[in-house]
């Protein structure tokens, strides 16, 4: 009764909506208006900006971020989407205070605002004058806030001398940006074509593939003198179909293509017969068993191998400590990583390693045209990347660090990188997972471990090439409801990880099945890897953010065998499947 | 406070939209109204009369008239339904006549940002006859029917997935009797004097507005103006004054209408509700209204820039003219 429904103004025309840019000719190009924008509000801000009394800035940092992209979309051949666009962003970083004591590492959040796309001086320095102001005075505020917060509290463990910032030497990198446009032709005929091929499977019901190609150029300048001026590329193809059992039970696959530009995707005819097993794959669980819930040994082999790897390692390596200021009340636990506390412990099965290097440019053992979308020279707060070796024979050994320091590790390793939205955190670049090399093994010996697992009895083995990781957009998710509604074990435990294409090994046989979910697999599940594989897979993908707006990571990993994970059938009410047979399409009626 | 001035061009093809000259004039009148806003005094809350010239007074209108005859209010029980039975009968002052018709593509020179053909369910675009000589005549209606209005006058429309509802398209207010502009003034500085009081006030430009029609929330409205000028009664030359929002409830502020002047205008924006964001025009002669209130508009407290704004070009010195404008202003609190 008490819902107010409130109009909006009339006038709110002009914010509905703001208008897709698309790349223009004739919009002015001259990097030198930008670089002395850049370099002349910077001088100022440092001189000049202060508030009264108030400290004036210690650093400040710009980061501009071209944004070139182009997506284009198809569903069973036909072109649902073709779009381009162009942006520019600014990412204002002020610090007041001093590099022991400053504003930041207190309460999250990251100053981006749009800037003018075009080269203008006057319209850019602009812009940076009046962010830079903002930024300036929230950071005194912060400092404020924070210094109360400071000053209520029982000191703690913490060393009182572990600063805020760490002290790096400044970046100068330049990489001449290449010419062109990004532009969706160039993935349409692809894109259309790969959606086609589910023009021959009349039971797929949905079936979506989405091209996007990026190139952002990024542009940092700090007071520190820190000059970059580089860019990263990334191409990916997501091949997404759906269908239904005839219980009504929702069945998706998919099939990711990744590159630098579109010309490094695989061949055409490859890509299409990668499409069409994963088609054929995807009918074929349409009548496939369902699993039962009991005890499992699982094979995570390809891209799974790799998802596992995000799931269980990736996403908890952060230094980062906690904010020496968080509320008295609130536990430090929940602020940062899962691995963070656990240096020179073990985190892993002994014969695991595994290492993050972003300067990394081939695959070691893979043709060199193999793409690293997590590969960059420097990384978002100026710091030149490092390779930092992280787990050593099962012993954490290294984190990943940014310029905020932690009591062990005063110094970053190159690992801030921001997501287009938001500031820079510790965050993978590529990570490589490897297995001992006497301990890496054939897919028969891996299958041939699982049969050794199972030996004793009560345990079901199975082989998982596919999870859901949250990075593909798959559907509706409504199958989910009922995997969330029964599946979190009353609430104890990680979220159930939900593996798309799984088969199940009885007596050497492998048959598909359908409808599980992987339950208490988490960090600590690396030290039930019992074996690993000698065939690592590269996985490129674009974590956090919308789409292509997060930071772009590789994850290569070999096959591994988990000796414990608890399978559970999915239950719940499925939706019917279609009343009617599909329409069919001409070329393939029968 | 944070001021704004906003122009938009509407126009249905590029040929009709406004030329250089009227927007570079437009232009340059954002800028002569926001210097004079930084300098002008903030309005005190005030009741009082006040003249709403054309723009300001079709907003006036959608808000408080527009969204309140929109056929699925009358039916719905959580909703105000302040006009739901009172058909037939008097609502706002006799000379008044109030229509919705997305037929009309052009009123003078500006294209109606509300003109369509057919309506969102396929029924052919009719002018709707809402009020005349001050009696509510029926609603703005979808094929969703309400009673005593069985059949759709044309004004279901949705913005692209969403569902339809009925909603406004050209609003136009008529008056039956018009005077000139400057009679107008005259009017408003005589019923100020009447009233004792210092000052009525103009309402010459708005950004938008809202209104609540659902019951347990106030039945008022909300119009949010960007211009506004206290007209002295002493003769004294008007005074822009800033952050004054008008504030009021529907059928106090109708029947309160006094007189409409023999100009119009029209304000073509996009309009939110339920089925989402429609374009919509409303147009009307300016009205002299016998009582309004305004109230302090939330002023925000950030310090304007501490640095001046810096040179055009690498290497020369701040533009003199704003370095001058900065100080003038005060702008250093």
């Amino acid at each position: 009764v008490n819902r107010a429904r409130v109009f909006a103004a009339l006038a709110v025309v002009g914010l509905a909506l703001a208008p897709v840019s698309s790349p223009r000719a004739g919009v002015r190009a001259d990097d030198s208006a930008v670089r002395a924008a850049l370099r002349d509000e910077l001088a100022r801000s440092t001189a000049e900006l202060r508030l009264g009394d108030e400290p004036r800035p210690y650093y400040v940092a710009y980061t501009i971020l071209d944004t070139r992209q182009a997506t284009v979309s198809a569903t069973f051949g036909a072109v649902t989407a073709a779009h381009a666009y162009q942006g520019r962003l600014l990412r204002t970083d002020v610090r007041v205070g001093s590099p022991a004591f400053d504003n930041t590492n207190f309460e999250p959040g990251a100053k981006i605002d749009a800037l003018p796309e075009e080269d203008d001086y006057a319209a850019l320095r602009r812009e940076l004058w009046l962010r830079t102001d903002e930024a300036y005075k929230q950071a005194l505020e912060l400092l404020a806030r924070k210094r109360a917060a400071a000053a209520g509290q029982a000191g703690g463990e913490d060393d009182p001398a572990l600063g805020d910032f760490s002290k790096e030497p400044p970046a100068k990198v330049e990489v001449p940006f290449p010419a062109g446009e990004v532009e969706p032709e160039a993935l349409r005929a692809t894109v259309a074509k790969l959606s086609a091929i589910f023009r021959e499977y009349p039971t797929i019901t949905s079936a979506r593939v989405t091209g996007t190609w990026v190139i952002v150029r990024r542009r940092m300048a700090s007071s520190e003198d820190t000059w970059v001026d580089d860019f990263q590329r990334a191409v990916r193809l997501d091949v997404v179909a759906e269908t239904q059992a005839d219980d009504g039970m929702k069945l998706r696959d998919f099939v990711p293509f990744s590159a630098l530009e579109p010309s490094g995707l695989p061949p055409l005819p490859e890509m299409e017969k990668a499409v069409r097993a994963m088609a054929t794959e995807l009918v074929a669980m349409r009548t496939a068993p369902i699993a039962e819930t009991g005890a499992g040994a699982v094979l995570f082999e390809g891209l799974a191998a790799a998802q596992l790897t995000k799931l269980l390692l990736a996403d908890h390596l952060a230094g980062t400590p906690p904010p020496k200021t968080a509320s008295a009340a609130s536990d430090d636990g929940g602020q940062q990583s899962t691995l963070a506390t656990k240096l020179k412990q073990k985190v892993a099965a002994p014969l695991l390693s595994a290492a993050d290097d972003p300067t990394l440019a081939v695959v070691p053992g893979k043709a060199p045209g193999v793409p690293l979308f997590g590969a960059y020279k420097v990384d978002d707060e100026g710091v030149p990347a490092q390779r930092v070796v992280l787990v050593e024979h099962g012993v954490l050994e290294g984190l990943l660090m940014t310029r905020t320091p932690r009591k062990e590790i005063a110094r970053s390793n190159g690992h801030a990188r921001a997501p287009r939205f938001a500031g820079p955190h510790a965050h993978v670049g590529t990570l490589v997972l490897s297995a001992q090399k006497d301990a890496a093994q054939t897919r028969k010996g891996l299958l041939s471990e699982l049969a050794r697992i199972a030996k004793g009895g009560g345990v079901t083995t199975y082989v998982v090439r596919l999870l859901d990781d949250g990075l593909v957009p798959l559907g509706d998710g409504d199958d989910l409801t009922s995997l969330f509604t029964f599946g979190m074990g009353g609430g104890h435990g990680p979220p159930p990880i939900r593996p798309l294409v799984v088969y199940r090994i009885e007596g050497g046989k492998e048959t598909l099945v359908r409808g599980l979910a992987l339950e208490n697999l988490e960090t600590r599940s690396l030290k039930d890897v019992t074996a690993a594989g000698k065939d690592a897979v590269v996985y490129n993908y674009i974590d956090e953010g919308n789409g292509f707006a997060g930071v772009p990571t590789t994850i290569i990993a070999p096959p591994l065998v988990v000796s414990d994970v608890d399978i559970r059938r999915l239950t719940g009410k499925n939706r019917r499947p279609p009343l009617y047979p599909p329409p069919g399409f001409a070329a393939a009626a029968r | 406070m944070e001021l704004e001035r906003f122009e938009t061009f509407d126009a249905a093809s590029f040929d009709s939209l406004a030329g250089p000259a009227e927007m570079n004039r437009a232009i340059d009148s954002m800028i002569t109204d926001l210097e004079a806003l930084r300098r002008a005094p903030l309005a005190d809350p005030y009741i009082g009369p006040a003249i709403l010239e054309g723009r300001a007074a079709g907003v006036f209108f959608h808000e408080i008239f527009g969204h309140r005859v929109e056929g699925h209010r009358q039916k719905n029980e959580e909703e105000g339904q302040t006009f739901a039975k009172k058909v037939g009968e008097p609502i706002m002052p006799g000379f008044i006549s109030v229509y919705d018709d997305p037929t009309i593509a052009r009123i003078g020179d500006v294209d109606l940002n509300g003109f369509y053909r057919f309506d969102d369910e396929g029924v052919v675009a009719q002018r709707a006859p809402l009020v005349e000589g001050g009696v509510l005549k029926g609603f703005l209606l979808s094929r969703s029917p309400t009673r005593g209005f069985r059949q759709s006058n044309g004004h279901g429309r949705r913005q692209e997935g969403r569902v339809v509802v009925s909603r406004q398209g050209n609003l136009v207010v008529e008056p039956k009797v018009a005077v000139p502009v400057a009679e107008l003034r005259r009017r408003l500085r005589e019923e100020a004097q009447r009233q004792g009081k210092p000052y009525g006030l103009l309402f010459r430009d708005i950004s938008g507005g809202f209104t609540n029609t659902a019951r347990g929330g106030p039945q008022a409205f909300k119009v949010l103006p960007i211009i506004v000028y206290r007209v002295w009664v002493d003769g004294r030359p008007d005074e822009l004054v800033r952050g004054a929002d008008l504030v009021g409830t529907p059928l106090s502020a109708l029947s309160r209408i006094m007189v409409a002047s023999d100009d119009y205008q029209t304000f073509n924006g996009y309009c939110g509700a339920e089925s989402g964001f429609v374009p919509v025009s409303a147009t009307s002669p300016s009205l002299l209204v016998q009582q309004i209130e305004i109230e302090r508009r939330d002023k925000g407290s950030d310090k304007p820039p501490i640095l001046a704004q810096p040179p055009r070009a690498p290497g020369s010195p701040p533009a003199p003219r704003e370095r001058a404008a900065t100080r003038r202003d005060g702008a250093t609190p």
